[in-house]
């Protein structure tokens, strides 16, 4: 899908030796013969060998071939092979069979387990993924509970296949305890086990009466599991449950990153400075008409003299003042960068990263750091029309073009370490924090049973805090921008359900090193699960 | 530097210095951005401000002054070599008195470290030298036949200024003539022009100069009795 992450896997071949050089992957965007802009992320940079070669890439215009080439470390081009993903591409998300086949319609795809991704991201496009029999590794379960974290849904069917499917991962998704397996009357075997609390069943076997469908909430996203095997299942039966099997619902950081985008200060000189130095230069020019006419009227140069020094000074003095009042908080910014991310920090944690430009006067190559974080692609699709798009992506950044007077929203997602946690104490409601990210956050929230108390500052390093004074929930949006942002963030991940810590940090920084003024707001939202793991 | 006590000896050279530091000086504010937040700048293109806004004015300013400074040296009766000398004498005056203009745009509202104000800075100065060449011929052939030369002046200028921006619509290969004008080249100058631009740019003015000063030295030669000097 077109703006949208997606999987990408390469395998390399007839290699002779081992080679220090570049795998990269080459998207245009716009009209083949009419200078397409071209994006290219390089999947590799370091040594490259036969094999496999996974990752994820935003796919910018699925109906432009897409190149894959093999560079040397100098950039001479090796071998190059294009693929036409034209006839794959898809309008909107589908669902995702793991396993055997299922007919669930003519829209979705059937990949092996081993074919799964291990970037949550690259689930953006799956409508629903259905899992059906094990097979599935580590460390794509781990990828599919944070991508249900973000908002995925999943069915998992079970019966006889539950204990290939049963993996580390997947414990904290799944809705049942004390599994056992039962029998329908029919003798077919299903996965029976006591539901956790207020699991509903939503679908019943039709003859006994036993659960055939639970359903439980993960964060943003949906786990449905299926007490059965697919095979065992009648073709009415699945109709059934593919009805009741809601679809993937992303939260999107657009909304707050434009309001936090907008809300940047622009730095400015004050209008003042501007007939200061009209007055100034005119008093200059009376100054000089006023000696020039002493000196006719008394024949004396000296007063003439004294005050073309004295003007002559004026103005040097003034342009030195115009030196002196320069500094960062005054000059002109060519460029605003809005960093705006979700990281959480929990059993399965998710980054959600929205990165918003806008340059005000003239055309300037912006980047983001990709460190640890996907390639970014558009928040909006299209939100970049007639304008060239020039970027490329090496092992650290994501630059790009951006021109006059545009606005260019990007997002991307990863997987950070937990690098906080915390420990509630409920008798004596203190919490000990462990801040781990060695900057300090501006202010925090413990979010106990629907109410957040306020914890003024978190220090790196280890604190402690106790709290107090308590808002509910759905009072704190009226507050502020950040308010409303942590009210949306704890329906739609319904952090309500469990016990949470939320921190903001809010920095504006001036990018030194540079020639161009870039002025960056990094806006950053910790969501913390209670714990230490 | 007999010219230099001339400067300022009546009104109308006092206000076209006061105007020459007046209009670029508004412009200067409307260099500014205005707004506040960045939503602003999305919302109203202009409150983002620009310097070009100033650089636009400046040379216009620039241009004028040259007409008038031009037109101011030439006496009723005669015309000396000293009217040229005393016309750039005002020029210098104009860009010194206009100087912490340039600086000040240099250091806070461009603060990127190009020597773009100095191109901005000469090629307004060799635009105004041009213009006032122009007027000072236009004005020696309207003494000569006793006429008022003011409105072919200003139109002639006007014309200069305007005309080749037509280009601007042009077909590529075309299109460098507009920088004739000099609100094109300035526009240029401040995009960032390629060194065959600057080239052209610095060299279309000194050339009219020349054409100018042939044109003069035509008009003055038919002053029978006052040769050039």
């Amino acid at each position: 899908m077109a703006s949208r992450y997606a999987p990408i896997r390469i395998d390399l071949s007839g290699v002779d030796t081992p080679i220090d050089g570049i795998l990269r992957v080459t998207q245009r965007i716009g009209a083949i013969d009419q200078n397409p802009d071209v994006v290219t992320v390089d999947l590799v940079h370091g040594t490259l060998d036969n094999g496999t070669y996974a990752g994820t890439i935003p796919i910018f215009d699925p109906l432009n071939p897409i190149d894959v080439a093999v560079l040397s470390s100098d950039g001479r081009l090796i071998v190059e092979q294009s693929t036409n993903v034209r006839l794959f591409q898809r309008t909107a998300r589908f669902p995702v069979v793991s396993g055997p086949a299922i007919p669930l319609g003519a829209l979705e795809v059937v990949v092996s387990p081993s074919e799964l991704p291990t970037e949550w991201w690259a689930y953006e496009s799956v409508d629903s993924l259905w899992i059906n029999g094990g097979g599935i590794s580590t460390a794509a379960w781990q990828a599919i509970a944070q991508w249900v974290f973000a908002g995925g849904s999943i069915v998992v069917f079970t019966g006889e296949d539950y204990y290939q499917i049963e993996s580390p991962a997947f414990r904290k998704l799944f809705p049942l305890r004390e599994t056992t397996m039962g029998h329908f009357p029919d003798g077919t075997p299903y996965l029976a086990g006591e539901p956790m609390e207020s699991i509903p069943v939503v679908l019943s076997d039709n003859q006994a009466g036993s659960p055939l469908l639970y359903q439980t909430t993960y964060g943003a996203g949906t786990v449905s599991v299926v007490s059965v095997r697919a095979p065992d299942l009648a073709a009415d039966r699945m109709a059934d449950i593919g009805a009741r099997i809601p679809g993937a619902d992303w939260y999107s950081l657009l909304r707050f990153g434009s309001e936090f985008r907008g809300s940047m200060r622009v730095p400015r000189p004050i209008y003042l400075i501007a007939p200061t130095l009209v007055v100034i230069i005119l008093g200059c020019v009376a100054a000089l008409r006023w000696g020039i006419a002493r000196r006719r009227a008394t024949g004396n140069p000296l007063v003439m003299g004294i005050t073309v020094l004295a003007v002559v000074a004026l103005l040097v003095g003034v342009s030195v003042w115009s030196g002196f009042y320069a500094n960062p908080a005054k000059q002109l910014v060519e460029l605003f960068q809005l960093d705006f991310s979700i990281q959480t920090h929990a059993t399965h944690g998710i980054s959600l990263g929205y990165a918003g430009f806008v340059s005000p006067a003239t055309t300037r190559t912006a980047s983001i750091p990709r460190d640890k974080v996907s390639v970014p692609t558009y928040a909006l699709v299209n939100s970049t029309p007639h304008t060239s798009f020039s970027s490329a992506t090496d092992e650290g950044l994501f630059q790009f073009a951006i021109q006059a007077n545009e606005v260019r929203d990007f997002r991307h997602y990863g997987s950070p370490r937990r690098l906080m946690s915390f420990a509630l104490d409920r008798r004596a409601m203190t919490v000990q924090i462990s801040n781990t990210l060695f900057y300090e956050l501006d202010v925090g929230f413990v979010l106990v049973d629907g109410y957040l108390y306020q914890i003024p500052r978190i220090p790196p390093g280890d604190s402690s805090a106790v709290l107090a004074d308590r808002i509910p929930v759905r009072s704190v949006g009226n507050r502020s921008l950040y308010g409303e942002l942590l009210e949306a963030i704890i329906k739609e991940y319904r952090l309500d359900a469990g016990t949470w810590l939320l921190a903001v940090s809010d920095r504006t920084r001036e990018v030194p090193g540079t020639q161009v003024p870039i002025e960056v707001r990094d806006v950053q939202l910790h969501l913390v699960e209670e714990g230490d793991e | 530097m007999r010219s230099f006590p001339r400067i300022f000896r009546d009104d109308e050279t006092l206000s076209s210095f006061a105007l020459l530091i007046l209009v670029p000086g508004v412009a200067l504010v409307f260099s500014m951005p205005s707004a506040t937040f960045v939503n602003e700048i999305l919302q109203s293109p202009l409150s983002r401000g620009t310097p070009l806004a100033f650089f636009v004015v400046y040379v216009l300013s620039f241009s004028f002054f040259g007409i008038n400074r031009g037109s101011a040296g030439v006496p009723l009766r005669q015309w000396r070599a000293q009217c040229l000398v005393q016309a750039a004498a005002h020029l210098f005056l104009g860009l010194l008195f206009t100087m912490p203009y340039l600086i000040y745009i240099r250091i806070i509202l461009l603060p990127l470290d190009r020597i773009v104000i100095v191109w901005i800075g000469a090629y307004s100065l060799i635009v105004s030298i041009f213009f006032a060449t122009i007027a000072q011929w236009l004005e020696a052939r309207g003494t000569r036949a006793g006429r008022d030369s003011g409105v072919a002046r200003y139109a002639i200028a006007a014309a200069i200024i305007a005309l080749p921006m037509a280009f601007h619509f042009a077909p590529p290969g075309v299109r460098l003539f507009s920088l004739l004008s000099p609100l094109s080249g300035m526009i240029r100058l401040y995009a960032g022009a390629s060194a065959a631009e600057l080239s052209v740019l610095f060299t279309i003015p000194p050339v009219g100069v020349l054409i100018a000063l042939l044109l003069i030295r035509r008009e003055s030669s038919r002053w029978s009795h006052v040769p050039l000097r």
